[in-house]
């Protein structure tokens, strides 16, 4: 299976460095349905909804409406009293205890975490990835970077809890800096394989990863941005958070920030980023992320990571030329022209992007299988 | 919504500026033999040199005039290399006029055909051409200087051109030049000039004694090469591609050694890419895999 690197633009640049965005104004959370709130005043981490936290402390204001994928849902709207005050204490470890660690992921719903921490279960490998797929996003670079060494002891931790001597930190070969900050600490963990990677399409994927470096499915796998959520709930650390990545043609200069979840969009634009000409905002990558119009609200919820302002470009869409091309770089081998296998396409947007003719093969197969459904 | 924002450099202009560029060698080379040669031994006038250029360049007027103009479609679409290539294929003493009507009929015709038919756009108006030259009596394949003097070539010689064929397809070596560019920098299906190329010679090389002067002359190869690989007409998957190839190459040697030896390979090109697609269509009936599938039982037990 042979995987591409994505043709990226040199002039779109991201800054190296993370900055904090700590201290919305407002957040908003998202509600599927609204919910008799009594309080006046909420405290940072208290439960509002369905195990949804808010990130601030402050006042309720009251419910908003809010825009999201053709959906309308209602949210919550606090305003920020920046004192960042909490009902309950964290529980800080200097130690790490994955059994502890399992219970406390139980007990913050993290059911996904929980699972892969199966009691007395041996793995051959287990694999670390500090890649993201997405052109211009560099989250899990950033996350490694700023926390390397609590990183890495948590890794050596799973190591011995899954019995295994392999562990793959799979970094691309590109990223020079952290391979230096990485063999500056690895010295001390010698099951730790710093494994570097082309900077491939779809490496950041299990699947993929896995073949690349020709494990069998006695293998456990874990993004940097796991690890470094497990290292939160470790250390007590503030869970409030996430990192973004900001980038684009239509800006000065790109941006890594910490935000908190469920600030608004607009407020993060008014502070850090200059746009330079009529652009486009794309959330999640532009494979397969999003587009929201221009003036539309945005919430960085948990499954927001990347936000792309691009200028905007119109394609000409011709008719098909029947080059195979789209078939050729399909990872599950479908031909969007016969239609055939459709139900197997993992929504990678190759077809998409490497067709010569414009035409927008990801929806039409997407349609195609919904239709199938 | 479902759409990607980010793109690669490829595109459909693209494609067809990197195969006009690949052509630019043949072209020139078709310039030389079947125009400075015959002018320095003064058989032709100064203008008459660049008579594979004029061809060129009044395809592509008619081109612009009924696809973009009359049809009102893109500029840059496929078809734009229909008058680039057809030119080379004709004979060095056609007639430009008769050459014109050939080439009007033609591409009004593939016009006005609707799309859902599979054929080879570049071989109907080839063949189309040809019919009209053969009512004119207009179909000789050697030049004046082929028609006035008598030469003798090695096969080297033969290879790099000096062979019969059309105004800009003799020579073998610049048109394998095509293949590598065009697939290295774009989107070719060199595995049905390959296969066409491999299968023709081979066939060919037996039914004639192995004479290596019947592959190399007439307008077979380079054929495999620019009109073969026409992407809207052939398969898109890898085995399609090696069957069509294969089929290909085997018409075309057998209709080259039975009378067609300049027009065999196009006139082959053209009834597979008709035939193909009811082929396969075929190969995919459940009840004519059943059928194939029980033959193969029925052979296992016997055995």
């Amino acid at each position: 299976m042979n995987l591409i690197s994505l043709e990226k633009n040199p002039q779109i640049r991201v800054e190296e460095k993370l900055e904090k965005f700590l201290n919305p104004d407002f957040i908003e959370i998202p509600l599927n349905e609204i919910v008799d709130i009594k309080k006046h005043y909420i405290y940072k981490d208290e439960v509002v909804y369905n195990n949804i936290k808010s990130t601030v402390s402050g006042i309720i204001k009251g419910y908003k409406k809010y825009c999201n994928k053709n959906k309308i849902l209602d949210t919550l709207y606090i305003e920020n009293d920046f004192r960042e005050m909490t009902e309950n204490k964290k529980v800080k470890s200097d130690k790490i205890d994955i059994n502890k660690l399992r219970k406390i992921l139980k007990d913050n719903n993290e059911f996904g975490l929980y699972n892969k921490l199966n009691c007395n279960v041996s793995k051959k490998n287990i694999v670390i990835s500090a890649i993201n797929d997405e052109p211009y996003v560099y989250n899990n670079i950033i996350i490694l970077k700023e926390n390397i060494k609590e990183l890495l002891e948590l890794i050596d931790e799973l190591g011995v809890y899954f019995k295994t001597k392999n562990i793959y930190l799979i970094v691309k070969n590109n990223e020079a800096n952290i391979i230096n900050d990485c063999l500056n600490e690895l010295g001390t963990y010698p099951n730790i394989k710093l494994t570097l990677v082309n900077d491939e399409y779809l490496l950041g994927r299990k699947k993929f990863i896995f073949e690349k470096l020709k494990l069998d499915s006695n293998s456990e796998y874990f993004s940097i941005e796991e690890i470094d959520k497990m290292t939160k709930y470790i250390y007590g650390k503030d869970t409030s958070t996430k990192i973004i990545t900001i980038s684009g043609d239509a800006i000065e200069s790109g941006k890594i920030l910490e935000v908190k979840k469920y600030c608004l969009l607009d407020e993060i634009i008014k502070k850090y980023v200059k746009i330079n000409s009529s652009h486009q905002i794309i959330v999640n990558g532009l494979m397969c992320g999003f587009e929201i119009s221009n003036g539309a609200k945005l919430i960085v919820t948990d499954d927001i990571f990347a936000i792309n302002i691009m200028k905007k470009t119109k394609r000409n869409v011709s008719e098909c030329i029947k080059c195979g091309k789209c078939i050729n770089i399909c990872p599950k081998k479908i031909n969007p022209l016969k239609k055939d296998n459709i139900l197997k396409c993992i929504d990678c947007g190759l077809c998409s992007y490497i067709c010569p003719a414009n035409i927008n093969l990801r929806k039409t197969i997407k349609d195609c299988g919904e239709n199938n459904e | 919504m479902n759409k990607v924002y980010i793109h690669s450099k490829n595109s459909v202009k693209r494609i067809i500026m990197i195969f006009i560029l690949s052509l630019i060698p043949i072209i020139l080379y078709g310039i030389y033999k079947n125009g400075l040669l015959i002018y320095q031994k003064d058989l032709i006038n100064i203008l008459s040199i660049f008579k594979l250029l004029y061809l060129i360049i009044l395809s592509v007027l008619i081109y612009f005039i009924i696809h973009v103009i009359w049809k009102k479609k893109q500029l840059w679409s496929i078809e734009i290399l229909i008058p680039f290539i057809i030119p080379l294929f004709m004979p060095p003493s056609v007639n430009i006029l008769l050459y014109l009507i050939g080439f009007i009929l033609g591409f009004t015709l593939i016009n006005v055909i609707p799309n859902k038919f599979n054929y080879n756009k570049l071989a109907l108006i080839y063949i189309l051409i040809m019919i009209i030259l053969l009512i004119f009596k207009n179909t000789s394949y050697l030049n004046l200087l082929e028609q006035n003097e008598i030469y003798s070539f090695n096969t080297w010689d033969l290879l790099w051109g000096r062979n019969i064929g059309g105004l800009a397809t003799t020579n073998i070596i610049l048109a394998l030049f095509i293949i590598v560019i065009n697939s290295v920098f774009s989107s070719y299906k060199k595995n049905i000039a390959i296969i066409a190329i491999f299968s023709f010679c081979l066939l060919t090389l037996f039914i004639n004694s192995f004479n290596v002067t019947s592959i190399i002359n007439g307008n077979a190869i380079i054929s495999f090469i620019l009109i073969a690989t026409d992407l809207p007409s052939s398969p898109v998957t890898k085995n399609g591609m090696i069957i069509y190839g294969l089929l290909i190459g085997v018409l075309s040697s057998i209709l080259c050694r039975y009378g067609l030896y300049y027009e065999g390979a196009i006139i082959s090109i053209f009834i597979v890419s008709i035939l193909y697609p009811l082929l396969s269509k075929g190969l995919k009936n459940d009840k004519i895999m059943s059928i194939l599938k029980n033959k193969r039982n029925i052979k296992k037990e016997i055995s």
